[in-house]
């Protein structure tokens, strides 16, 4: 019983330190993020911005395969250089 | 007594690792690498998908390590990544990949809600740096792209949220199998759930998950996620594996076409699609 109650004891000790240590050392990499990214104009609903955006892929992929059948079907694409950042104040999103 | 299950639940809740996180929430990002590291890779994937003139792709990540997930499982969350003009605050246009999934919210996490972000959330997520990539052909591109353009995609989000939700039957769903039916929809051209379940069913072989008793059975008691109760006997779910399979099984992608990227810091130690590739050299320490 005393065993149990060191060992989560001992893992509450280490989590918490481990945790604050990581917050911390991500605070400058976000600020060079901030100065090498770009902000996307904001629209006004996630889900129509969403929707936006998949009927623009459609119509460049209908334009694609209107201009040349097969010789262009996967020519690479133009990407941008600069990484794209949320700039929505809404939550982030991970594991 | 009380003291005794006090303390197992805690070191049951310290150590029980969901068995195959296939969502993931909209809580904070993991942050295993450094930001610099994740946007780079971020744009190292944009880059390989649009080099192989990619308008529509399935990309997986994993939120936790390798060795905490079941056999054969080596992603946790999928999302669809597409190509699209970007308007920029500046007035400009920055084309890249916009990417579109269902993540489970943080209260309750049996809720489930799409979210359109950016390749850098995506990275953020990533605790191995490595994805794998499904690429469809052109024709499924094209369907998926309809579907997701339409009304049909929010029809096809089921919000109750389970980690290992049974893609033959349309009680919960997960990011996986949202993908899944979403690609279902684009091939029977239906938004109809109930339609495309009985064609998973006959059609699609999801992933074995093997949980062993005290995941199967306490697991649900500590992980709200974990929801068990639209699987008969076994628990299959849907992965990375099962979903390329099937597209190759139904010729709705090409072999060269799925494979999985590494960052010059992944810690995989290695790669499975294609089946014939190298492994990763390890990062340095």
């Amino acid at each position: 019983m005393r065993f149990i109650l060191i060992s989560a004891c001992t893992l509450a000790v280490y989590a918490g330190p481990a945790l604050a240590q990581d917050a911390n050392q991500t605070q400058p990499a976000e600020q060079q993020i901030q100065s090498r990214g770009v902000d996307y104009a904001r629209d006004d609903s996630d889900r129509e911005r969403a929707r936006t955006y998949a009927r623009e892929t459609q119509r460049m992929m209908r334009e694609r395969q209107g201009a040349q059948e097969n010789e262009t079907q996967n020519a690479p694409l133009p990407i941008g250089e600069t990484v794209i950042v949320d700039n929505d104040d809404g939550p982030d999103r991970g594991d | 007594m009380r003291l005794l299950g006090v303390c197992l639940a805690a070191i049951a809740a310290l150590v029980l690792a969901p068995p195959a996180d296939a969502g993931e929430s909209n809580g904070q990002p993991v942050d295993r690498f450094t930001l610099v590291e994740m946007a780079n890779f971020s744009k190292q994937i944009e880059a390989e998908l649009a080099q192989r003139g990619a308008y529509v792709a399935m990309v997986f990540r994993t939120g936790r390590d390798r060795s905490e997930l079941p056999e054969g499982i080596r992603y946790t969350h999928g999302a669809f990544w597409v190509y699209t003009p970007i308007p920029t605050q500046g007035g400009g246009t920055q084309y890249g990949y916009a990417v579109y999934n269902l993540y489970h919210e943080l209260d309750p996490v049996t809720v489930s809600n799409l979210y359109q972000d950016w390749p850098l959330d995506f990275t953020r997520g990533d605790t191995v740096g490595q994805v794998g990539v499904i690429i469809p052909n052109a024709e499924m591109q094209q369907r998926i792209i309809d579907v997701i353009a339409s009304p049909y995609f929010e029809a096809l989000h089921q919000p109750d949220y389970s980690l290992l939700s049974n893609p033959a039957d349309g009680r919960y769903q997960n990011c996986n199998e949202f993908m899944l039916d979403v690609v279902s929809s684009a091939i029977w051209q239906t938004a109809s759930r109930e339609q495309i379940k009985v064609n998973l069913d006959a059609y699609f072989s999801a992933s074995r998950v093997n949980l062993n008793f005290f995941q199967r059975w306490v697991g649900p008691l500590i992980d709200q996620r974990l929801r068990l109760d639209d699987h008969y006997g076994e628990i299959r779910t849907a992965t990375f594996a099962s979903i390329a399979d099937f597209m190759l099984a139904f010729d709705l992608a090409e072999e060269e076409q799925i494979f999985e990227i590494d960052a010059p810091f992944s810690l995989a130690e290695d790669t499975a699609y294609p089946p014939s590739a190298p492994a990763p050299a390890m990062a340095a320490e």
